[in-house]
């Protein structure tokens, strides 16, 4: 093992101390030190830059460049826009980034890119902060210790030169997914120079299954990417099409399509779902069906034989699922070729086979389920799984070892014992972003360059070819991983950009050529992939096991991802969907399960399979199985960083065949218990009107109704009036607004500590309700950011004039004549107020400084801080129509929330004028103000949920 | 006739006597260092919990989103009410020529007037920026920006610091003849100077007594609605907000009827105390302590209606929200606040209706405490019951008071005792004069009716 | 100020209860005596009356402060809304309602300062010394004696029949004093 570096040990210390002091002290203590995560986050900051610097033969920082002569095109103080892209899970997700003096500040959808069209999912909002990342290498390192990159450099040339001269036998290269095209060329180039290496490829969350489903059902892996735009019937056999994930934006922004077409009245669009556990997916479905995996499985079948699907025999079902099976096939009979049917990713190739060849029979191949060649590379043969790489290094056949992009280590099933295969190869690189635990355990580790900051190129979920260009110069000895392939190979003298080029050059012509330029403004070639059709052939019917005993879930976590994503505090402090649960992750059980055991949240069990087991807090997830376990991937990071010892690994319980549902599982009481920080303490909607749900009929216009009776005097007349309307109908609860608005916003992170004693500081917030029977309710999302009241209670408490309302109908705050009586939160009734309890912002690393909004105030200690509909983009957009002489047209200014929304749940505007988007919203019969009663007048008001039509059954 | 003189003479000379000999020869001196030794630690401790509040901010507490406000406010309605009693006895008694108030009125106002400056510390320690508290002042700052004065809180500012002008001047008016008659009884000559200077130079005279009369009665006169006033004003920090369990009506003359009750409560205890501890059982009389029970009973079951009306208003109102607050305040997280509250102020106090109960000290003194710790149970409850439950279920909080809250209150207590500690001991704490002047009116009374 | 040079120029007169000394200012002023002024250690209703005093300034200060101050609170509160006028949770500019607290306060402590401001200037207070001070045993005054001062210069004064006078009216016994001003002011 390689000794930890100092700056680790530092960390530790300090968190150890506070952890000692506060256990002394514990009440007292809690004020004292805000919270040992910020702390930790803080001395790594610092002691990491410092690392990072010594290493560093540029500038340290952008912050520490100035402007003594202002480059071209460069406008101080003014944001420029670059079309990129940053990947996730191998896919380029599409992004236009500000940048402000060369500091990346904000990333938005690419707008006219036909996957997202402008829209993102929580993780790329929260990408921006992998490049600013305090825990992010900063150098090359050497057993762990800072070095140069001469001698990494020697090492690679002299591995490279041995490698030639046996053709590379005994070498092999390990990757994360890679659909770059760049690095898929380069790789195969390797592969022909050096034919005796081989290339391994690991992504903890894969399409492996899909594609292997694909071959069952079309004889060939292919891409499965549904339509949802097309499809007025969907039936999710516990597929979360519209939960986290590469393909998140894309689906929910075909489901939002379709949704909004049905809202105007044409076409339907029906969604039912089949789940051990809620999902995103499910909480929107209009029928939603708790069964477990099997049952599942089960009614896979049985719809299969009711649409005739040949060579299966329904199997017997119950009461309820009966009725939910013929309300799907009903709704399938009425959409046919128009719908659906998708069966989870982590299920058994055979049943999700099945899916496809329902899809076939009712012809919805190429219609809602387009087909396409894999858009990841894969491996020759798909020979390199990491299971094949392991057993080779145990057999001696791996001499040398360079991985890029993948912590194995941490994030593969234990029964592979990675560590173990590992230190059975003479010599290891690793590339990637951070010195995590797969680089704790190799010679040599290699920092890569954030997609901010690099030259490549990735392909989007619909195929299209993203470039990525550097938006920055990179701030530490960091390379691109197209350089360090060739270097890997002896060529020391590889520049990132003519690599990439190189690529295109039959395209685009070389890198001076207009062509060239115009794709790289434009971020993204226009070239889908190419859709294949193909006839899916009869297969055995699948088995469906029933097992009686407790069934494991593994699942990826909807913030941190595999874990690869641990050490991004927007992402570790993101409210999760139905728990609203922070810094940790939990066995969520079904309350009958809870009751027989008698359980309470946070009560830590031992999780047990055979051999295997592992401890967690439990928390209780009304509407799940009750025979379902569900554990989230992502938490109990070892190496060191902000993602380390929170929660707990659930590689322990995992396996090669069983990777993702672990049946057979006992749950044993520990009788300990540990605190949770939840943002949301109650879900249960009792019988309070919150969340409405209102007949398809109420999207008329009602007629506009008088104001409620007031002592207080009209508003003056003047343009414009900013408005917000959200519509719950098509909000998926995703929380992509919530990060999109903490990064525009400078909202700071505040640590478990704090989330759990309520001191969460996210000025928008997404309520999670849950309606009915707790065993199977309905669920509700409902983002709630200021109301904006017209008559605002909390303008009235303040004392000294800080929460103030504008002549356009913002509810201002006015952070330096605020004193923090905390009036404005007592009087607010959505509590939608935020307070600087501590200085949360002082003690930020300087990474963490560089990633603000410059035109965003820092708030300080002890004063109140809320949502301002964006004030500052209103100010831009205000600015920029009187430069141009006009009005501010409308959808000019949008807001975080908006633009990020990838369903256009969130609509802003102006509210005197007739002609917005917004006005129509707030005409339809279904719009509503929460909290009417309290006569505040909220500018914010929503939309009701549609109820399902008659005709489309209960729902 | 002579011998009646004599008598009377007599009566005078031990009247001043017994109330000057205090501060002038201060007895059992070691009783007091002690006290006052345990009060200054108490306010060390005080000052120690400002300090890191100051330093830290105010997440050295417990507050929260929703639960903003904590013991910090309830604290300042509690220490305020108290303070109004002082006020009340003092004031309302004069005008009403109630004679027996003379023995109280004195340390009565100085508890009112300490017990003021602890209660108004409170907001400004809380704030989240303490250092600029003066922006709630009516001042030409350079921003051109004034206080708001639609906010309740803007009214407190200034109905708190009128209270503390008025009430410091009241009481100060109140002593000036009985630091002259001090002065001259003075011994040493540094005591001479002392209430010398305090008395400015009063000697006495029928003019100056005339129009100190007129002065004094037509404060006392003012004091009355000015207390009102102001308790009906701290009422509005919570009564102005649409907080269910808040906006009630009922609030002002709840929160007044409250602060006489709890006010009342402490004087009784104060009476008890300083009469067993300086033997003032001949000024200090069984008529005081039986009358102050009265006033207990009184203003308590008015205190108790008003908790009835709270209440009633709820449910009568049916209001969802108001009606989810009431059950919170009954079997909430704060339950134990509010059934403390009832009990606490309500169940001992029964025990006043019997006179042997209203003049025997250890009783009285013992239905006053409880009837403190109750009163603060309800300033606590209305608080923490309303907002940790408000609207949205999804902002449900919670709210538990932090180490450093709890040190702040006990410290609280510490300050007043510091500064009533230093009264007793320097000031004369019973009107003397005032005592002499009924003594003499009644003799007045029974000459005349001897005809 | 008293000049210790000069002859005694006017009589204390010491009495032992308050009635003596009420009967006593009742006549002297009765046999026109103007310039003296009655000590007792705790009021005695009708003394000054007895003395010719009568005065209503106080309450008029205190009526004038009163306006004063609810003027001052209710003008600050509409200048300053005025003066930067900024729209707060659609409340009106001027809140009448909203202003009378404040208003109410100001004019309490307007009028408690001014009425006992003017208590202490028409007193004539602070005055820590003053020429009965060194009258022998007028410390008593506020313990249990009860004194009588004719000034010197009072029209009627007469050092053998003033002194006779007192006697009469009962006074334990009459000791001659320097001048005092004793701040009596000339009445109509």
């Amino acid at each position: 093992m390689p000794m930890t570096p100092p700056h680790i040990a530092r960390s530790r210390l300090s968190d150890r101390d506070l952890r000692r002091a506060a256990a002394e002290f514990p009440t007292a203590f809690e004020g004292l030190s805000q919270t040992d995560r910020r702390d930790l986050l803080k001395v790594m900051g610092a002691s990491l830059a410092l690392a990072g610097l010594a290493g560093c033969h540029q500038d340290p920082h952008p912050e520490a460049r100035p402007y003594v002569r202002v480059p071209d095109g460069i406008v101080l103080g003014q944001s420029r826009a670059y079309a990129t892209a940053v990947t996730f899970g191998g896919y380029a997700q599409p992004v236009l980034a500000t940048t402000h003096e060369g500091r990346p500040t904000k990333l938005e959808g690419l707008p006219d890119h036909p996957a997202s069209q402008g829209a993102t999912d929580a993780f790329t909002q929260a990408a921006l902060l992998g490049l600013y990342d305090p825990g992010r290498s900063k150098g090359p390192a050497r057993l762990g210790q800072p070095t140069d990159w001469a001698q990494i450099d020697a090492a690679m040339v002299a591995n490279a030169a041995r490698l030639d001269a046996v053709k590379g036998a005994g070498f092999r290269l390990l990757s994360g997914a890679i659909t770059s095209p760049t690095l898929g060329r380069l790789i195969d180039a390797m592969l022909q120079r050096w034919p005796q290496a081989r290339w391994h490829a690991f992504e903890p969350v894969n399409d492996d299954l899909r594609l292997e489903a694909a071959r069952q059902a079309f004889g060939r892996p292919l891409l499965v990417r549904p339509q949802l735009e097309a499809a007025e019937a969907v039936i999710s056999f516990d597929d979360d099409l519209l939960g986290p994930g590469p393909f998140q934006t894309s689906q929910a922004r075909g489901w939002a399509a379709r949704r909004a077409a049905y809202q105007r009245g044409q076409g339907g669009s029906e969604l039912l779902t089949a789940e051990p556990a809620p999902s995103l997916t499910g909480a929107v479905s209009q029928h939603r069906l708790i069964a477990s995996v099997a049952g599942v499985d089960r009614l896979v079948l049985a719809l299969a034989a009711a649409l005739g699907v040949g060579g299966v025999a329904a199997p017997a079902l119950a009461a309820t699922q009966a009725a939910w099976l013929a309300e799907a096939a009903a709704a399938l009979r009425r959409a046919g070729g128009a719908s659906y049917v998708g069966v989870g990713a982590f299920h058994d190739p055979a049943i999700q086979a099945l899916a496809l060849r329902i899809n076939d029979r009712l012809g919805a191949i190429g219609r809602t389920t387009v087909l396409s060649q894999p858009l990841i590379k894969a491996t020759p043969g798909n020979s390199g799984s990491l299971a094949a790489l392991v057993a080779d290094a145990h057999a001696g056949l791996v001499d040398s070892l360079a991985i890029f992009d993948a912590n194995p280590v941490y994030a593969a099933p234990a029964d592979l014992e990675v560590a173990g295969a590992l230190q059975k190869v003479r010599l290891r690189f690793h590339a990637g972003l951070h010195a995590d635990e797969t680089a704790a355990l190799c010679h040599w580790h290699a920092p890569v360059e954030h997609d901010l900051e690099t030259w490549g190129d990735a392909l989007a979920v619909d195929g299209r070819p993203s470039l990525i260009q550097p938006l920055v110069r990179p701030f530490y000895a960091v390379r691109a991983r197209s350089v360090l392939l060739q270097n890997l190979q002896g060529d020391l003298a590889a520049d990132p950009r003519r690599l990439l080029a190189a690529t295109w050059t039959d395209k685009l012509g070389d890198l001076d050529s207009p062509a060239w330029r115009a794709a790289q403004e434009r971020g993204f070639l226009d070239e889908p992939v190419t859709a294949v059709t193909a006839a899916s052939a009869a297969g055995p019917a699948p088995a469906t096991s029933a097992s009686n005993a407790l069934t494991v879930l593994v699942r990826p976590d909807p913030a941190v991802w595999d874990g690869a994503l641990a050490n991004n505090p927007w992402l570790q402090e993101l409210p999760r969907p139905f728990t609203s649960l922070t810094w940790d992750n939990v066995v969520a059980v079904a309350p009958a399960l809870a009751r027989r055991l008698g359980l309470k949240n946070g009560d830590v069990v031992q999780l047990a399979a055979g051999a295997r087991m592992l401890e967690g807090p439990v928390w209780i997830m009304p509407g799940q199985d009750p025979s379902t376990l569900v554990v989230t991937l992502g938490f109990g990071r070892t190496a060191p960083g902000l993602g380390q010892a929170v929660g707990f690994d659930v590689a322990p319980l995992r396996t090669v065949g069983a990777s993702w549902r672990v049946d057979g599982a006992t749950l044993t009481p520990t009788g300990r218990s540990l605190p949770l920080a939840t943002t949301q303490d109650v879900t249960t909607l009792g019988d309070f009107d919150f969340v409405r749900t209102a007949p398809r009929t109420s999207v008329a216009p009602k007629p506009p109704t008088p104001p409620p009776p007031s002592f207080y005097p009209p508003k003056p007349e003047s343009r414009p009036q900013w408005g917000m309307s959200i519509d719950l109908d098509v909000c998926i609860g995703c929380n992509a607004c919530v990060v999109a608005c903490q990064a525009e916003n400078n909202v700071p992170v505040v640590g478990k500590t704090q989330v759990a004693k309520g001191r969460h500081m996210h000025w928008l917030r997404v309520d999670h309700y849950e309606a009915g029977e707790p065993d199977d309710p309905a669920f509700f999302n409902q983002p709630v950011p200021c109301m904006h009241c017209e008559q605002a209670p909390c303008e009235m408490g303040c004392p000294v004039n800080a929460a103030v309302h504008s002549d356009d109908g913002l509810n201002l705050q006015v952070y330096n004549r605020c004193i923090g009586t905390r009036t404005c939160s007592s009087y607010c009734p959505y509590k939608v107020r935020r307070f600087n309890w501590f200085d949360f912002t002082g003690g930020d690393p300087p990474e963490l400084r560089a990633a603000r909004n410059p035109d965003v105030t820092v708030r300080s200690r002890g004063v109140m801080e809320k949502c301002n509909y964006c004030l500052q983009r209103i100010v831009a957009g205000k600015i920029a129509a009187q430069v141009a002489g006009r009005d501010i047209a409308d959808g000019e200014v949008r807001t975080a929330c908006q633009q990020a929304c990838p369903t256009d749940a969130i609509v802003f505007g102006d509210i005197s004028d007739g002609a917005s988007q917004v006005v129509a919203r707030k005409a339809q019969g279904r719009n509503y103000a929460l909290l009417e009663e309290a006569n505040t007048r909220p500018r914010t008001t929503y939309l009701a949920r549609l109820a399902p039509d008659a005709g489309d059954g209960d729902g | 006739m002579a011998s009646q003189d004599a008598a009377l003479d007599a009566d005078y000379r031990h009247v001043t006597r017994e109330v000057t000999r205090i501060p002038l020869a201060f007895p059992h001196k070691r009783t007091w260092w002690i006290a006052f030794l345990a009060a200054l630690t108490l306010l060390g401790l005080y000052l120690v919990s400002a300090g890191v509040t100051f330093a830290v901010g105010i997440g050295a507490w417990g507050n929260d989103i929703p639960v903003n406000w904590g013991i910090a406010i309830s604290n300042y309605i509690w220490w305020i009410g108290i303070g109004h009693a002082g006020t009340l006895i003092s004031a309302m008694l004069l005008l009403m020529r109630q004679r027996w108030r003379n023995s109280l009125n004195r340390f009565a106002e100085a508890m009112t007037l300490f017990a003021v400056v602890c209660g108004g510390l409170y907001p400004i320690i809380h704030l989240g920026r303490p250092w600029f508290f003066y922006w709630m002042a009516p001042y030409p700052a350079t921003m051109g920006v004034w206080p708001q004065f639609k906010s309740p809180l803007t009214w407190d500012f200034f109905a708190v610091l009128t209270y503390l002008t008025v009430s410091a001047m009241f009481w100060y008016v109140g002593i000036i003849p009985d630091l002259a008659a001090t002065r001259d009884r003075a011994k040493r000559h540094s005591a001479q100077v002392f209430f010398g200077v305090l008395a400015l130079g009063w000697r006495g005279a029928a003019r100056h007594w005339a129009r100190w009369r007129q002065a004094y009665r037509t404060c006392a006169a003012i004091a009355v609605p000015l207390v009102i006033s102001v308790h009906s004003e701290i009422s509005m920090i919570f009564a102005a907000g649409p907080e269910p369990g808040w906006m009630s009506t009922v609030f002002p003359p709840y929160f007044v009827l409250g602060a006489a009750f709890s006010g009342f409560a402490v004087v009784a205890m104060i009476a008890t105390v300083t009469r067993r501890a300086f033997g003032l059982q001949d000024l200090i009389t069984e008529k005081h302590l039986d009358m102050l029970g009265r006033l207990t009973l009184a203003t308590g079951m008015m205190t108790a209606y008003g908790y009835f009306a709270d209440v009633f208003g709820a449910l009568y109102g049916g209001g969802r929200y108001e009606l989810h607050t009431l059950h919170e305040r009954f079997f909430g997280e704060v339950a134990w606040a509010y059934w403390g509250a009832v009990i606490l102020n309500f169940v001992p106090l029964q025990l006043l209706w019997l006179r042997r109960w209203r003049v025997a000290p250890v009783a009285l003194f013992l239905v006053g405490l409880s009837c403190t710790i109750g009163m603060w149970c309800e300033r606590y409850m209305l608080l923490v019951s309303t907002l940790y439950r408000d609207y949205l279920v999804s902002s449900w909080g919670h709210f538990w008071p932090s180490f450093w809250e709890w040190t702040l209150f006990f410290g609280s207590i510490g300050l007043w005792l510091t500064l009533f500690l230093l009264f007793v001991r320097i000031l004369p704490m019973i009107s003397a004069f005032e005592i002499k002047e009924a003594t003499f009116e009644e003799e007045e009374a029974a000459e005349a009716s001897r005809g | 100020m008293a000049r210790r040079a000069d002859p005694p120029a006017g009589l204390a007169a010491e009495f032992a209860d308050a009635e003596a000394l009420l009967r006593a200012a009742r006549r002297l002023h009765e046999s026109g005596y103007r310039r003296f002024e009655a000590y007792s250690p705790f009021p005695i209703d009708g003394l000054a009356e007895a003395e010719g005093f009568k005065e209503s300034k106080i309450a008029a200060a205190t009526l004038v402060g009163g306006f004063v101050g609810a003027a001052t609170g209710y003008g600050m509160q509409v200048y300053t809304n005025l003066d930067f006028p900024i729209d707060v949770g659609g409340r009106p500019l001027i809140a009448q309602p909203a202003f009378v607290l404040i208003t109410f306060e100001l004019m309490v402590l307007f009028a408690v300062t001014a009425c006992i401001l003017a208590m202490l200037l028409l007193n004539r207070l602070p005055k820590l010394y003053h020429p009965v001070f060194d009258i022998e045993r007028f410390g008593l005054a506020s313990l249990d004696r009860f004194f009588l001062v004719v000034d010197a210069d009072d029209a009627k004064f007469d050092r053998k029949n003033s002194r006779a006078l007192l006697r009469r009216l009962g006074a334990v016994n009459v000791t001659p004093m320097p001048a005092a001003d004793l701040e009596v002011q000339a009445e109509p």
